[in-house]
């Protein structure tokens, strides 16, 4: 189960618990990033299952998270891949038409083989994709990717509302759970129309809370001498060259998978 | 004890043209003393904080540190030499890990890296926090979350430091502990000034109270001189702090001596009350 936090459920601990959380985090930003681009780009399923399989190494094994909890992870992403998949594997037509097919009324509703292939293909891929920078967020904490992407001279004011922002969610869901148990508390949830009535009120509230707060975090920023440049002091995390080492073995066998599954002609492959 | 460190002389200022939220308030804060501000809500402390610090100008009078005129150039030299820890300690946290939070200060100072590196570390050592340095701020409680807030201030090595009501959210093993940080910062020659609603902890803490009412200073002095005044109290609504009413009533019923000092706290109490009842047998 993730943290609960006063109600809400937050990922970000997780990444506070890795043992992965002492690795450089450009390192691991641009490592994700390589090996995103490169699934995307290869587009094999041998490699999208390579890369499924070392990320669930990475953050069960070394970055020492629970298998369930990890896989409970997808369950999210996976939704909204079912839903995407229904688009693309199904076709609408008003004649027959396609391999298989089911009469509604005077629409057919088709597929094919090549259709499914393709789809069965595409959730691999996304899967892999998925699981990549999940792996990197459940190893590195938020604040630490928004740093890494300033040192690699993302537009400051980027960096800066990244920042505010991250901060602001929790200061936002805190507002709105107390407003929601208070309004509980006093029966605003009784019926499904008092529950529209409380939950509009909370939302138009937290608008003016939100200015309120953005507020007086102004102020508590000019009286710390804030002149309009956002820093913080940031840990400096080494680099070791077995990192690099890991990484660059990990895009070679990649690409090592890609040419065998192309050469022999496995199936499925292109 | 005698220099005065920052000086406010009859300050105006309001934040909307029908409700003056200070009407002339002029006040003098020595170095290294322990002043505590009291007042109702809304009779302007934090106002008046803002306005010392540079962060609201005021619409008429002067700040003064250390006999300096602070106008625009001197803003940021007063930010620097007076912080305040905000009532709420989430309405300052800005940053998404202690040590980011904590260094906020001391890098607008513009400070080298090191330097800053190490002023985070004595600041979280000096609240005894060293420990939370990699937590995330969501993740810390409300104790930790004040202790963090003060530490931001210590970071930037504020002569003069500004409480604005700070035991409001705390349980009591927490106030202990931010009273020990207190005397401990008083004992480092920092200048303390603590707005509170807290009677019995300005009477047992403060060197010189000042009452606010209504936009105005109403009563500036040692505390037994202004928690005696029952005028003050009254227009103030303020109530006297137990300790002094004890031991009033005991003077009046000739149980102790007249001309004894009040005691501040409850062990100078016993003691006066153990010597006086053995002289009474």
């Amino acid at each position: 189960m993730a943290h609960q936090h006063g109600g809400y459920y937050s990922i970000d601990l997780y990444a506070f618990h890795s043992k992965l959380k002492s690795v450089n985090p450009e390192f691991k930003l641009i490592s994700a990033l390589v090996s995103l681009i490169l699934t995307i780009t290869l587009n094999n399923i041998y490699v999208s299952i390579y890369v499924f399989f070392t990320m669930l190494f990475v953050s069960v094994v070394l970055g020492g998270m629970d298998v369930k909890e990890y896989l409970s992870m997808f369950i999210a992403p996976f939704s909204f891949i079912v839903l995407a998949c229904i688009g693309i594997a199904l076709g609408l037509s008003f004649h027959e038409s396609g391999e298989f097919s089911i009469r509604l009324g005077s629409i057919y509703i088709y597929t094919s083989q090549f259709q499914i292939i393709v789809t069965m293909k595409l959730v691999i891929k996304v899967f892999a994709c998925v699981s990549i920078m999940q792996s990197l967020i459940l190893s590195t904490m938020p604040y630490e990717i928004i740093n890494a992407l300033r040192n690699m001279h993302l537009p400051k004011l980027l960096v800066e509302l990244m920042n505010l922002i991250y901060r602001f969610i929790f200061i936002l869901i805190e507002s709105y759970m107390n407003m929601q148990n208070s309004a509980i508390s006093r029966l605003g949830y009784r019926n499904f129309k008092t529950s529209m009535m409380s939950f509009g009120n909370i939302a138009s509230n937290i608008l003016i809370v939100s200015l309120k707060k953005a507020n007086a975090y102004y102020t508590a920023m000019e009286a710390r001498c804030f002149d309009g440049d956002l820093n913080f002091l940031q840990d400096e995390k080494r680099l070791y060259i077995r990192n690099i080492l890991s990484a660059v073995l990990f895009v070679l066998l990649m690409f090592f998978i890609w040419i065998v599954s192309l050469k022999l002609k496995f199936p499925f492959a292109i | 004890m005698d220099d005065v460190i920052l000086k406010a002389e009859n300050i105006h200022y309001s934040y909307d043209s029908d409700k003056k939220a200070l009407k002339g308030v002029s006040l003098d804060i020595h170095e290294k003393e322990r002043l505590v501000i009291l007042g109702a809500n809304g009779s302007g402390k934090s106002t008046f904080f803002l306005n010392i610090n540079g962060v609201l100008k005021p619409e008429r009078g002067a700040v003064y540190y250390k006999d300096r005129l602070i106008d625009k150039s001197g803003i940021k030299e007063l930010r620097k030499n007076v912080g305040i820890v905000f009532q709420d300690a989430d309405n300052q946290i800005i940053a998404s890990s202690v040590r980011a939070e904590v260094s906020f200060g001391p890098m607008n100072l513009g400070l080298s890296r090191e330097e800053v590196k190490k002023r985070v570390d004595d600041a979280l050592n000096y609240m005894n926090i060293h420990h939370l340095i990699d937590r995330p701020p969501h993740y810390l409680s409300g104790g930790e979350k004040k202790r963090v807030s003060i530490a931001d201030i210590i970071a930037m090595d504020s002569k003069i430091i500004i409480f604005d009501e700070p035991t409001a959210s705390l349980d009591p093993k927490n106030v202990v502990i931010f009273e020990e940080a207190l005397d401990k910062m008083s004992g480092d020659g920092k200048t303390l000034v603590i707005s509170t609603h807290d009677i019995e902890f300005a009477y047992r803490f403060a060197d010189r109270i000042v009452v606010f009412c209504d936009g105005n200073i109403i009563a500036d002095g040692s505390p037994i001189d202004v928690l005696d005044n029952e005028k003050v109290l009254k227009t103030a609504n303020l109530k006297k702090p137990i300790l002094l009413d004890v031991f009033e009533t005991l003077v009046e019923k000739s149980i102790v001596t007249k001309d004894i000092v009040p005691p501040r706290n409850i062990e100078e109490f016993r003691d006066m009350f153990v010597s006086q009842a053995k002289s009474l047998s």
